[in-house]
């Protein structure tokens, strides 16, 4: 995260101003070495980890009154702005709605043995969003892949269905269609990756028809197997399945604060991630890391302005956090003005990864032809500059620092800054700024492929790899 | 910095010349006989719509300057190479094209434009105030609820938000139609574009003259 760290910091002073093919000791950016240098230094992906870690390190079970007031990440994140002095540190709320909340989940068999199949407080992923309240023992019946063509002479009426399917079709197919109490779906998408790995699933019901929906377990693909096994082979198994869950109310809460400019009439530019992509959905990757990306860089900014260190900005910088899109979207509409001086947004999304652990590049999405902007190529500098100061050329084998520009914060992971210049693509806040209504030019950096993609594992799974990588 | 930004532009733009030149070059490499001219006329409008899109970012960079005329001036010279640089490119896929008639006992092609085609050359739609008037999201709520049907603008591949983003008065709809292509692995339909038009259109969210 640091090499990533560096990349925007440095490309955020060139834009408010302050080769493949190339030689293999000559790297250059649009900011003086020294910049460059006090950039590098003051970054650090240590803290940035910490943050990461203290605010997406599992999935909390959130209590209720977080609901009522504040959540506890952008409470965190808040105190931090305040700690740091960040100028602008400000909580903004909009209206919000009302989501489903877990209290309890429990899937225990009771015969023929008595164990622990599911628990919410072992995993949340385990249950199955939008289950409702039950209290209910019935026999399981394995209907395979989960397709309609599956179910074909199976009766599941008052049985709890177990297949390979995901939890969403299977409960749609088994409950809403053909009378099942309850799924448990032993589904994912990695099971050879990571075995213990289980997507964020969910079950709906049909308001139409004022049918509501039932409950959907998941278990992992190493537990579901011996399920699995055991129903194949015939056994005839019954499990209890407990379930309390509740509707909450909410308020979307957004932060924002920022790093003033020289000339308020030479535009800003806005720096965004969320900071919630659902409340009981969370993500330490998905995007807790960019929110600590983006605070990191206010904090390093903020420090080398205030010390002297670099001279302040001439435009405005800007931070901005909140819900996906949900908390977005309010904060543009609602700062209609600020968005005609707004030279671009730079969006961060899942910027977390160790990179050759999820096998990934950390990429550069540019904007479409509708929406150019010279802030694609300033940030590809800046990933030129960090991936190839960070490589070993084969040429340089023999200088006594073969690698020229080395960025590695003191356990993060020393390897070299995998990235890569991609076409656009959307479904993240930068398409706020895109928006036809809007026209802000809006990019984004993200990892990619991502192996524990809306996944219970893009937390802790995750963060284990945190611990030791680029942070 | 920003004679520096345009630099590194025209630097990369180069770059991004060269792979739609490339993209265009396997257009006319896998073409047959039958085929051929419709493959020239996709790998002319890769490069073409690149080459659009590298001058138009290159104008961003005015935002930056406070030396408006210095760097205005810069940048029209700039946009001349882009040019001049996607001139040769284009010079090298007709070669190629000739080359690859040649092989496939075909006559070089000569691009023609369909009457469709040539109508939407001559329509230029331009955004109204109503578009930005209620911020993110706004114009939506001028548009009918449903576009499903395929033919009235609704059509699954027509990717809208970038078409809305490319009336700017200055793209004809068919410059909006070949910019989608440039930009997609399915070519987007031209009267699907000009349907869609027509919907903004009656919306009040565009004027086409």
């Amino acid at each position: 995260m640091k090499k990533c760290l560096i990349a925007l910091a440095a490309l955020l002073l060139t834009v408010s101003k302050l080769s493949a093919q190339m030689t293999p000791w000559l790297q250059w950016t649009f900011l003086p070495e020294r910049t460059m240098n006090e950039i590098i230094g003051e970054t650090s992906g240590e803290n940035a980890w910490h943050v990461i870690m203290e605010t997406g390190g599992y999935d909390k079970d959130r209590p209720a009154s977080e609901y009522e007031s504040v959540f506890y990440e952008t409470k965190f994140f808040f105190e931090k702005m305040k700690e740091y002095n960040l100028p602008g540190a400000e909580l903004v709320r909009f209206p919000g709605g009302e989501t489903w909340d877990a209290v309890k989940g429990e899937l225990w068999e009771v015969s023929p043995k008595r164990q622990k199949l599911a628990s919410y407080l072992d995993m949340a992923a385990m249950l199955a969003q939008g289950s409702v309240t039950t209290d209910a023992t019935a026999e399981l019946v394995w209907v395979g892949l989960g397709r309609r063509e599956d179910f074909a002479g199976k009766d599941v009426r008052n049985k709890i269905v177990v297949a390979e399917g995901p939890t969403s079709s299977l409960h749609q197919i088994a409950c809403m269609d053909s009378g099942a109490i309850g799924v448990i779906s032993i589904y994912s998408q990695r099971p050879l990756f990571d075995a213990v790995q289980l997507p964020w699933g969910s079950v709906r019901g049909d308001q139409q028809q004022n049918r509501p929906a039932k409950f959907g377990f998941q278990i992992p693909p190493r537990e579901g197997e011996y399920l699995k096994k055991r129903l194949l082979a015939g056994e005839k198994i019954t499990v209890q399945a407990k379930v309390v869950a509740e509707t909450r109310k909410y308020e979307i809460l957004d932060l924002t604060c920022y790093i003033p400019g020289t000339d308020p009439n030479a535009g800003e530019v806005i720096l965004s991630a969320h900071i919630h992509e659902g409340y009981v959905k969370q993500g330490g990757n998905d995007d807790i890391s960019g929110c600590a990306a983006i605070l990191e860089v206010a904090r390093t900014l903020h420090t080398l302005i205030k010390e002297g260190r670099i001279p302040p900005p001439k435009r405005t910088i800007r931070f901005l956090w909140g819900p996906e899109f949900s908390g977005t979207g309010p904060w543009v509409k609602a700062n209609k003005e600020l968005m005609k001086k707004t030279l671009c947004n730079i969006n961060m999304d899942m910027v977390g990864e160790w990179l050759s652990r999820n096998k990934s590049y950390m990429c550069l999405m540019r904007t479409t032809y509708g929406n150019p902007h010279f802030v694609n190529d300033v940030v590809e500098n800046y990933f030129r500059f960090v991936g190839e100061g960070n490589q070993e050329h084969l040429q340089n084998r023999s200088n006594f620092f073969p690698v020229t520009h080395r960025i590695v914060a003191p356990t993060g992971a020393d390897e070299p800054f995998y990235y890569s210049i991609e076409t656009h693509y959307g479904a993240s806040d930068h398409e706020v700024f895109n928006d036809w209504g809007v026209q802000v030019p809006g990019i984004m950096m993200i990892a990619w492929p991502d192996q524990w993609y809306h996944t219970s594992g893009r937390r802790h799974r995750r963060s284990e790899r945190l611990h030791h990588r680029d942070s | 910095m920003a004679t520096r930004i345009a630099g590194e532009i025209t630097s990369n733009a180069t770059a991004r010349l060269g792979h739609q030149m490339v993209r265009g070059l396997e257009e006319l490499n896998k073409a047959t006989k039958e085929t051929l001219a419709e493959a020239y006329k996709a790998a002319r409008v890769y490069l073409e719509a690149a080459a659009v899109n590298e001058k138009n970012t290159l104008e961003t960079i005015l935002q930056l300057s406070v030396d408006k005329k210095r760097v205005g001036e810069y940048l029209a010279s700039t946009k001349k190479s882009v040019e001049q640089i996607t001139k040769i490119e284009l010079d090298v896929l007709e070669r190629h094209m000739r080359t690859t008639a040649e092989g496939l006992k075909a006559e070089p092609v000569t691009i023609q434009f369909s009457a469709l085609e040539k109508k939407a050359s001559k329509m230029y739609p331009k955004p109204t105030e109503k578009v930005k008037a209620n911020g993110y999201g706004g114009y939506r709520e001028y548009l009918p609820r449903t576009q499903t049907t395929r033919g009235q603008g609704g059509s699954r591949r027509l990717d809208r938000s970038e078409l809305q983003l490319l009336i700017n008065g200055k793209n004809s709809i068919l410059d909006i139609k070949n910019m989608l292509d440039a930009q997609a692995e399915r070519r987007t339909d031209l009267q699907d574009v000009m349907n869609y038009v027509e919907i903004l259109k009656t919306a009040g969210l565009v004027e086409v003259k």
